[in-house]
């Protein structure tokens, strides 16, 4: 079978999968059971299925030819988006419609930034600029407290004066972080910069660990650690950083409350305790929670649509949306959103060892490894294999910081994908003069090497 | 940049061990796990169950022991057996939906009633025709009959625990808890909510010597043929060690110490062998381990090693000390002896189906392999022998062979309150692969309690069997 092939089978996978869900939204009124069966025709769902479907076709055929954005990157995007649209939409269709907006100006930030990327040689010159830019950005929040943390800026209340939409900056910090940091070490063997790399990821860390956001503090330090090491290429950076970390969280864990409840929900997330209303119910609340609707799900899932197991589920539309994913869909399923998941971080680091450029090859290293680690941080938390971190799951959970930061990172791997498609075309029309003829690329620039 | 693309590859492989982990422990805490996550009594699935008819429970000859009927309102209820004697001798057995008793039926297969177990057929036609979710009907392997039998047959007043199972098969024929509760009426005795065969840890007494009998034959050389002496007392360090009534038992081979129950020549084992050599016969029956076995959950039996004082090691060869056992654990000990050294996993659900009466049989399975055949065959003849001739002949039934041992476990130092009478045992007959175990909370002796307890619940099954 050909390459060509392959993506063809995945596209019409997708596409059927995008399908099969779009009709179920359709009937939402069916698969209530103990209701009547209404089988209503929900027009929203149909368009949302339509245009889904328009762009997984694009973004397979046309948007790589015409852009040179990578097509496999894109088809396993758009599937999971599918999926987490629809997912929305069968907990809440206005949700559903808000993450299918967001997909879609996300789309729109994927190219923008391919864009940027494509243009931009260095920032260097506004590495400053930048710096103090996303230290207002991680500061703000701090001034705000929503859900007893002090990451996301409330703009939007209801009458009531309670809080219905926030912003968390320290998504978009997440770009500028992999951004700032590839390029300050992109540069051979001039120290200073390496310093000052260390000097912002240390900067942007204080700041959540101020901002008390465990979860995006875990990520962010994550993808520096990754990042020098791909740097460096050195082990030694990688051991000690992993080493330094482990050492700040078991002094954290020694000295502060807020890990030992986790560990301990962890252990035990099954372990009785008295509440707060002097009756007796289950400590790890959360995890209980999410375990019980897993295992409700078994094997082939309960069907699409099916709410009852996971109403219970506290943060259900966002940190714990695999456990919905897992008792809707089945476990066979979950693993198969686990595999598209591993692909997209394969297929971004084979982009970044195709890239011609320091810079490029470390801004793909540090989006693939920020998309990978987050996604295992939140799953291997919700199936409690290790203490729960509160980070969402990429495209999938509710939250438009979160689903557009993480079209950017998609954005960054498309335009090093792009650049290194470039760079190898004006490579190979130089050395092969009817190469380049026959596809059109002047041969008489100079390839940049 | 080479050395970029080579930290590029090696994050590759990093992510696929880290993703592969992912996955395999998610497959694997799912598929062994999860039908305890479901049952767990605080799961709002099960405390919840609107817009679902929960499914009928039937003992193994068709008895319905709980059904959902509908109410006036248009609702669902639970109705339980129609004859008093069976809701009681199966009541902590089934449980309930609110999680009073730990894992009863109601609750640990609460996925199967509920219909989180059915088919994808049976899921289509009802998200398509709109009917309310009706779950699955299960048929247990307990016959209700011999479990009220037993409920009856034990001493009036006293607490304790009868386990009949099949040790062929596994299947649990009968499983009883005493003191029970009618879950129709309102009044329920203190402590009647705990299964006391699977959920309460009780000192197994001399019934642990077979465990040690097995280490013996494996751990010394020539075990079957020597001959120990019992003087009817034998001092370790601070703990002596005295016989039951003060007996004398003089040279005996280990098969006779056993059908004779001396303590003293199993406490100089004990001193010979070692906690480790103990202790790895003993998990290899399945203490100090954590069961997961897929139809009931089941406390876990301990044979602590911590404390190595010879006096808890001496004590422990005999039951007694810190070692603790369910009853069902015993009765699987003798289960095992009689199945050749195979344990078969213990089952409660004999087939779920969406009919009232279709559905397969789900099959037996062995759990593990605890003894070797020789061994086995030497532990059955003794267990047989003390039957015959030896302190377990209460349970001596006419034209079967019956074995069986005996033990009074001391629940206190100075002997002010009656020791707990236990019996476990089998009767080693093809046609009748019944495996026992009977324990009477401070009934006394084992041999004049126990023993005729067991012998007249085996007859009553091999009569309802037959």
């Amino acid at each position: 079978m050909t390459r060509g092939d392959m993506r063809q089978r995945l596209v019409i996978l997708v596409m059927v999968f995008t399908a099969a869900l779009g009709m179920l939204a359709m009937l939402r009124g069916a698969p209530i059971p103990g209701t009547p069966v209404v089988y209503t025709a929900d027009m929203t769902a149909l368009l949302v299925t339509a245009g889904m479907l328009g762009m997984i076709l694009l973004g397979a055929y046309a948007l790589p030819k015409r852009l040179g954005v990578d097509p496999l990157l894109m088809t396993l995007t758009n599937f999971l988006c599918a999926l987490g649209i629809f997912v929305q939409y069968s907990i809440n269709p206005n949700g559903g419609l808000f993450h299918a907006a967001l997909y879609a100006a996300g789309s729109v930030l994927t190219i923008l930034m391919m864009i940027v990327i494509r243009r931009v040689k260095t920032f260097r010159d506004w590495w400053l600029w930048i710096a103090l830019g996303a230290a207002a950005l991680l500061i703000i929040p701090r001034f705000y407290t929503v859900n007893n943390a002090h990451a996301h800026i409330p703009i939007q209340r209801n009458g009531e004066g309670l809080i219905t939409m926030t912003v968390q900056p320290s998504e978009a910090v997440k770009i500028v972080l992999i951004v700032m940091l590839a390029d300050m070490l992109s540069g051979h063997g001039w120290k200073p910069d390496a310093v000052w790399a260390a000097v912002f990821a240390g900067m942007c860390v204080l700041l959540l660990i101020v901002e008390d956001d465990l979860g995006t503090c875990v990520l962010y330090v994550a993808t520096a650690l990754l990042m020098f090491f791909a740097a460096t290429g050195s082990f030694s950076v990688l051991l000690t950083g992993v080493a330094g970390a482990g050492a700040t969280a078991a002094v954290t864990y020694r000295f502060t409350g807020k890990l030992k409840t986790r560990v301990a929900q962890w252990l035990n997330p099954f372990m009785r305790e008295q509440l707060d209303n002097g009756q007796i119910g289950l400590k790890g609340h959360q995890i209980a929670e999410s375990l019980m609707a897993l295992a409700a799900g078994g094997v082939h899932g309960l069907g699409y649509g099916i709410r009852d197991t996971f109403r219970y589920v506290p943060e259900y539309s966002n940190d714990f949306v695999f456990t919905v994913v897992c008792s809707q869909f089945g476990i066979v399923f979950a693993l198969a959103v686990l595999a598209a998941y591993m692909v997209i971080i394969f297929r971004g680091m084979r982009v970044a060892e195709r890239a011609r450029r320091r810079f490029h090859a470390l801004m793909a290293i540090g989006s693939t490894a920020l998309l990978g680690v987050q996604t295992f941080v939140i799953i291997g938390g919700v199936i409690n294999m290790f203490p729960l971190t509160g980070v969402t799951m990429p495209f999938v959970s509710q939250g438009g910081s979160s689903m557009l930061s993480c079209m950017a990172l998609m954005g960054i791997l498309h335009g090093v994908h792009a650049c290194a498609e470039q760079d190898e075309r004006e490579a190979r029309a130089l050395t092969d003069p009817d190469y380049g003829a026959s596809r059109g690329v002047s041969s008489g620039r100079e390839a940049r090497a | 940049m080479r050395r970029m693309r080579r930290a590029a590859g090696f994050l590759s492989a990093m992510f696929a061990v880290m993703y592969l982990c992912l996955g395999v422990y998610f497959a694997y805490s799912v598929t062994v796990y999860s039908d305890r996550w479901f049952a767990d009594p605080a799961n709002p699935n099960i405390l919840h169950t609107d817009g679902v008819i929960p499914g009928s429970v039937y003992d193994r000859n068709g008895i319905a022991l709980a059904r959902s009927v509908k109410t006036d309102d248009g609702g669902y209820t639970r109705v339980y057996a129609d004859n008093t004697d069976v809701r009681r001798a199966v009541s902590q057995l089934l449980g309930d939906t609110r999680g009073q008793v730990a894992n009863g039926v109601e609750s640990f297969m609460a996925a199967y009633l509920l219909g989180y177990r059915a088919g994808l057929t049976t899921r289509l036609t009802q998200l398509f025709s709109g009917e309310p979710r009706r779950g699955d009907n299960i048929r247990l392997t307990i016959d209700a009959m011999l479990c009220v039998y037993a409920a009856k047959r034990f001493p009036s007043g006293k607490s304790g625990a009868v386990v009949v199972l099949n040790y062929k098969t596994g299947e649990i024929l009968a499983m009883v808890s005493l003191p029970n509760y009618d879950p129709n009426s309102a009044k329920h005795a203190a402590g009647s909510y705990y299964n006391r065969a699977t959920n309460v840890l009780y000192p197994p007494g001399s019934l642990f010597k077979l465990i040690t009998y097995a280490a013996a034959l494996k751990e010394i050389d020539g075990a079957t043929a020597r001959v120990f002496d019992c003087e009817g007392r034998y001092s370790v360090d601070n703990l002596t060690v005295v016989e039951a009534r003060g007996a004398k038992h003089g040279k005996v081979t280990l098969a006779q110490a056993l059908e004779q129950s001396c303590n003293v020549v199993f406490a100089q084992l004990a001193l010979e062998m070692g906690y480790s050599a103990i202790e790895r016969q003993a998990r290899a029956f399945g203490f100090n381990d954590t069961v997961l076995f897929r139809d009931l959950v089941v406390k876990d039996s301990k044979y602590p090693t911590s404390s190595q004082t010879r006096d808890d090691l001496a004590q422990s060869a005999y039951g007694q000390g810190r070692v603790e056992a369910t009853p069902l654990e015993m009765a699987l000990v003798a289960a095992t002896i009689a199945n050749n050294g195979v344990m078969m996993e213990p089952k409660l659900l004999d087939r779920a189906s969406p009919t009232e009466t279709g559905g397969l049989p789900v099959g037996s399975s062995v759990y593990r392999k605890a003894l070797d055949e020789t061994r086995s065959m030497i532990l059955k003849e003794a267990m047989l022998s003390a039957v015959r001739t030896g302190t377990a002949s209460g349970a001596a039934i006419k034209g079967y062979q019956v074995a069986g041992k005996t033990g009074s476990a001391e629940v206190s130092s100075d002997k002010s309150v009656p020791t707990h009478a236990w019996f476990t045992g089998f009767i080693d007959d093809p046609s009748f692969p019944l495996a026992i175990c009977v324990l009477v909370e401070g009934g006394g002796s084992g041999s004049s309690v126990a023993a005729p307890l067991a012998r007249d619940i085996l007859r009553e099954a091999i009569r309802l069997s037959e």
